[in-house]
């Protein structure tokens, strides 16, 4: 297990240099000077000059792959070239707000969404089947922003139960969970919908697959088939997604972040990719890819302890 | 939010967990009297006053500094002595500089950190920032003292600004006012702090300092005790980072908010100000909108196209995204209402340039040029919500005259570099600049390079302004050289946008709201927050 | 993917012409048979229509502004009032139709056609080219949904085209990664292993084998996507990156009414109707699909 973990992470060192490459040849491709962003519409070329001077922007391309590769396998991400503050200094302020954020999502997801996906695939074709899928469809459908923007309007301008935006403090945990609802009830509505549909879907084909009608035959009581056999297996595809759900969380938080002015790793990159911040989009980028790579890791380890049948060559 | 709470939270040890996140002072961050005001953007791009240039920066840096003279509160066309004692006393010299003498007020403190403590502001000071604000490298402003020198003079206190050649007030004043290059950085605190880290703690003398920066959430300032002019009536402000305008609205009826950035939108405006217990505020300085057309564009470079072009816009098209009075038609490229040196309606029209729309004469002149069938035009707009919507209903109003706009939404910041790469051959600009001579230097002047988006140019005129020490005189070139634009179809002045803030009715600025060149109501030691 | 399963079986097996008749009679008749699903297929048909006969159906040009007129109540002459350029909503909406179905399908062949072949690639075979194949989706993962669309467009520039593209390659990371699971299990089972004992070709064995026993899971994810893909239109619109202006798409539409949330909720409500009914009836005939599709089920 233990040597299963470090090829993995061994494998992982070439997916993050390909990330690390792309992201830094992507965000130079893109037309768009971090020095005209930093410096605004009023400055002479003169002063664009003289800043890009400064953050080693003149340098050839070479040279500033260099440095920054160097820099990386130092563990410095480096700089941004807006505040001149050490990137991960930022990132290192945001992450709890954004895993805080996706942690409450997903737990949200799981606990409606997989209990309702079960109901309905056992009961499927009932009114309650129907009822399930035409609300998580709804939930489908809004854009994460609009919903944001709905639950605020009602839940923050008009009943003022919540705060309408702002993140708060985790040295103040009470206040911190008061401006968590409303965002996590956002990001969490989607995803709920997501599970719901899935489970759904996975548990209709284990209901029909072979040894779970086979257990049927034989006289099993249904609710121990559901158990012992169809659960069982539907646990792989469920894996599989809340691991796609997870890295799609941090990454999909990006509007609900925004809608509600919370710091985040999602709305610091929009801010970077804006000011054309290179060193702030790749140091965001290296960590996203980290979360990944941990994450898809965490999946595959538990496909192989609720599927014995997967074998990793 | 009561304290009690968070008290209470840290008596259970709870504190503990988030003590790393934690990084601001309880007893500031969450005082009843702190002020917070939401700006439309996510984050600040630098606290440096001499590079602040987006509005969120220049209201922020505009609560910690001071310049020598400043606007008058709430006014954009009115100065009065600010670190100075007095307004400067003026010499012409016999080579034909200007020297401009400023009395430094004593006892001005500066804001203290750790590695620099409070102290009185000297004219050193005022050397080593003006020093700091001339140069390329250390400010984007630096390019408005090119000539200009700086230093001490014989009496106590005493600075001396000299001008390469004798300016009127109006060019000279806002140079040394809370704008920009103007505002005055204390030296000792700067170079304990370094470059670098002043972009994001920034010190200086103002009515509130710096206390600590929560990236895309908050700046939070709080109350110099010792400021020259008194103690402020504000515990402190924050100033909040939301950049969706619902989302902002919605924070101010929470009660998340004192203050926020509107929208730019009469009828808008009109509702949040029939709310109960809310007011909305319409103020200046105006932002101008103002086409340029390239003179030097394979078909734009034919004058009857031009002309076409400007026929099929109407002011009344674009004035109505916003609606009077928040904003109001302009009637050349430098806007007569906020500045010297435009032109009225009445004075277009006497002059023979107040173009109307025209859609039938636009056509016409189009089969003159040889395009009966129109053309196709490829045009770049920013995604920010005022170029959008122009370009939006220029590409509606062409595509009437049967030219086609292929209109190309980019970050804001990309959409200000590919016009400099003469991307547009219709440029869409929307700012306040200071003064007449601003906005023909960087649009209408060899000198403005690659803002000169029309390569249409009246130096001549601008110079003649410039050296022009009567101020009637100066403004007539001023208004010569809008005429010449028009004429030449070079530029069209479209109208200018009013600031719109929404404040709750407890808040109180301090002062009458007219125009405020720093794009925010203004606010300092005599704001205030009742009840 | 149903057409094309069903094809290469009938090529490579020669199947008798009338065996795969009858498959495919079965097929309709479960699908006739799928209430929800037929709702789904005829909402589908009148969107489509709507999108074929938007110039004949719109009361209105959707590009003619009247500023001077914005922002109207609902009336007579404009059923669902006028936007912020003065522009007729309803109008609006019905040409929105085209786009929304061109991104929604044409994003979602592009993405499954990219994942599949890449997961059922990857998870065959196996060895180099596993750990090759799915360290290039791991790499693409690794890009959120809107900073993907935001990086592609942002390079390519923007452009209906582009958006489909963008949105192509968001999605197909999340085929590969939802294929690739089921075959690792899938080419361990007896009747792969049996086809391979008795000598059938690679293709074959996924054509026949695999490729049917994850349609079901591909089709649901397509349904969920083709409505993702509609949204996220909307969320590029939000951040400013959807489709240019004028062309009326409802995310542009969404993202505009906003704005005017506390007092004109129709702006956003109304196309955001129009996102839901779509998304609606994809999603519906996904699942009917899937239940028809699925060999286990009937």
């Amino acid at each position: 297990m233990f040597r299963h973990i470090l090829r993995r992470l061994l494998l992982a060192i070439p997916t993050l240099w390909a990330v690390v490459t792309i992201i830094f040849l992507v965000v130079r491709v893109v037309p768009g000077d971090p020095a005209r962003a930093v410096l605004g519409d009023y400055a002479s070329e003169e002063t664009i000059a003289a800043y890009r001077e400064q953050m080693g922007l003149n340098d050839s391309l070479w040279v500033q792959y260099k440095n920054y590769i160097l820099g990386l396998l130092r563990g410095d991400l480096g700089d941004s070239l807006v505040s001149r503050t050490p990137a991960w200094d930022q990132i290192k302020s945001v992450l709890p707000h954004t895993l805080e954020l996706s942690l409450a999502a997903i737990l949200i997801a799981l606990c409606i969404g997989l209990p309702l996906g079960v109901i309905s695939a056992m009961k499927r074709n009932t009114m309650i089947d129907y009822t399930t899928r035409i609300v998580s469809l709804i939930g489908l459908s809004a854009p994460a922003f609009y919903i944001g923007l709905l639950l605020m309007y009602f839940f923050a301008a008009k009943l003022g139960w919540f705060p309408a935006i702002g993140a708060g403090d985790f040295s103040d945990p009470v206040d911190n969970l008061r401006r968590l609802v409303l965002p996590a009830i956002t990001l969490g509505m989607v995803e709920t919908a997501s599970v719901t549909r899935m489970t759904r879907s996975v548990m209709l084909n284990v209901l029909n697959d072979d040894y779970v009608r086979t257990a049927r035959a034989k006289g099993l009581v249904e609710s121990r088939v559901m158990r012992d056999h169809a659960l069982r297996s539907a646990m792989v595809p469920i894996v599989s997604l809340v691991g796609i759900f997870t890295i799609g969380l941090i990454g999909g938080s990006v509007l609900t972040e925004q809608v509600f002015g919370r710091p985040g790793l999602g709305s610091r990159l929009v801010g970077a990719t804006r000011q054309f911040d290179y060193n702030m989009i790749q140091a965001i980028m290296v960590v996203y890819a980290l979360i990944i790579v941990i994450v898809n890791i965490l999946v595959d380890l538990i496909y192989t302890w609720v599927d014995p049948r997967v074998r990793h060559s | 939010m009561p304290i009690s709470r968070r008290q209470f939270a840290q008596l259970l040890g709870m504190g503990a967990v988030g003590a790393a996140v934690a990084r601001v002072p309880a007893a500031f961050a969450q005082d009843a009297a702190t002020l917070r005001i939401a700006m439309n953007t996510s984050d600040i791009q630098t606290l440096d006053p001499h590079y602040a240039s987006g509005s969120q920066d220049r209201a922020t840096v505009d609560m910690i500094f001071n310049g020598l003279v400043r606007y008058v509160p709430g006014r954009s066309d009115a100065f009065e002595p600010d670190l100075a004692e007095a307004m400067p006393t003026v010499t012409v010299n016999d080579d034909g500089t200007q020297s401009w003498s400023f009395t430094l007020k004593s006892g001005v403190k500066t804001h203290g950190v750790d590695t620099a403590p409070s102290a009185d502001l000297t004219v050193d000071d005022l050397l080593f920032s003006f020093g700091k604000a001339s140069n390329a490298d250390s400010s984007a402003y630096a390019g408005d003292y090119a000539g200009w020198t700086f230093a001490a003079g014989d009496g106590a206190n005493e600075f001396v600004v000299t001008t390469p050649t004798a300016l009127s007030e109006s060019l000279v004043l806002p140079k040394v006012a809370n704008y920009s290059g103007g505002y005055i950085i204390p030296q000792a605190a700067y170079e304990a702090i370094g470059a670098d880290g002043f972009i994001t703690s920034p010190v200086g003398t103002g009515p509130f300092a710096f206390s600590a920066h929560n990236p895309q959430v908050d700046v939070q300032l709080v109350a110099f005790a010792d400021y020259f002019r008194g103690a402020p009536q504000l515990a402190g402000v924050n100033v909040v980072f939301q950049a969706d305008p619902t989302a902002r609205e919605l924070a101010l009826q929470s009660g998340d908010l004192d203050v926020i950035y509107g929208l730019s939108e009469a009828a808008w405006s009109d509702r949040m100000d029939a709310l109960d217990g809310y007011t909305s505020d319409v103020f200046g300085v105006g932002e101008q909108v103002f086409l340029n057309l390239n003179v030097e564009h394979e078909i734009l470079k034919d004058a009857k196209v031009r002309e076409a072009i400007i026929k099929a816009v109407s002011r009344d098209n674009h004035l109505a995204l916003s609606g009077e009075p928040v904003a109001q038609k302009t009637f050349s490229v430098v806007p007569a209402a906020l500045i010297p040196g435009g032109l009225t309606e009445e004075e277009a029209e006497a002059a023979g340039v107040n173009y109307q729309q025209d859609i039938e004469g636009a056509k016409a002149l189009l089969a003159e040029a040889g395009y009966a069938d129109g053309f196709e035009l490829d045009l770049v707009t920013s995604e920010q919500t005022a170029y959008r919507t122009n370009y939006e209903v220029l590409q509606e109003e062409l595509r009437q005259v049967g030219i086609t706009v292929n209109l190309e939404v980019v970050q804001h910041a990309t959409m200000h570099e590919l016009i400099r790469q003469d991307r547009n051959p219709i440029t869409i600009y929307i700012a306040f600049r200071p003064t007449a001579d601003t906005y023909l230097t960087q649009f209408f002047s060899t000198d403005g390079g690659v803002t000169n988006f029309s390569k249409f140019t009246v130096d001549d005129l601008r110079d003649q302004a410039r050296a022009e020490t009567d101020t009637e005189a100066q403004e007539e070139l001023w208004r010569q050289a809008d005429i010449a634009i028009a004429q030449a179809y070079a530029g069209f002045g479209i109208m200018f946008v009013n600031q719109v803030f929404v404040r709750k009715d407890t808040v109180e600025y301090g002062h009458e709201l007219v125009a405020v060149v720093q794009l925010y109501p203004g606010i300092d030691e005599t704001t205030t927050i009742s009840g | 993917m149903a057409t094309a399963t069903h094809a290469a079986g009938g090529n490579t097996a020669k199947l008798p012409n009338k065996q795969l008749i009858s498959q495919r009679q079965r097929a309709w008749r479960a699908f006739k048979r799928n209430k929800p699903a037929l709702v789904g297929a005829v909402m589908i048909i009148v969107l489509l229509l709507v999108a074929i006969f938007a110039p004949l159906i719109a009361p209105y040009d959707p590009l003619t502004q009247s500023v001077i007129n914005k922002f109207q109540p609902p009336s007579r002459a404009h059923w669902l009032g006028t936007d912020d350029y003065g522009r007729d909503v309803l109008s609006r909406i019905i040409w929105g139709t085209r786009v929304a179905l061109q991104v929604g399908v044409l994003s979602v062949i592009i993405g499954a056609v990219i994942g599949i072949t890449l997961g059922v690639t990857a998870g065959y075979f196996g060895g180099k080219i596993d750990a090759v194949l799915m360290r290039i989706v791991d790499i693409m993962l690794s890009f959120p949904d809107l900073i993907t669309g935001l990086l592609v467009m942002a390079v390519l520039g923007a452009g209906k085209t582009k958006l489909i593209l963008a949105i192509g390659l968001t999605i197909a990371p999340r085929f590969a990664r939802i294929a690739y699971g089921p075959v690792l299990g899938l080419k361990e089972k007896e009747f792969v292993e049996a086809a391979r004992a008795i000598g059938q070709s690679t293709p074959r064995i996924i054509n026949k084998h695999i490729l049917p026993n994850i349609a079901g899971e591909m089709i649901v994810l397509g349904s969920l996507w083709t409505a993702s893909a509609i949204r996220l239109e909307a969320s590029l619109s939000f951040i400013g990156l959807g489709v240019p202006p004028p062309t009326a798409t409802w995310g542009q539409m969404i993202r505009d009414g906003t704005v005017r949330l506390a007092d004109l909720p129709l702006l956003s409500l109304a196309p955001g109707t129009a996102l839901l009914i779509a998304v609606f009836a994809f999603n519906l005939v996904g699942d009917g699909l899937r239940d028809v599709l699925d060999p286990r089920a009937n």
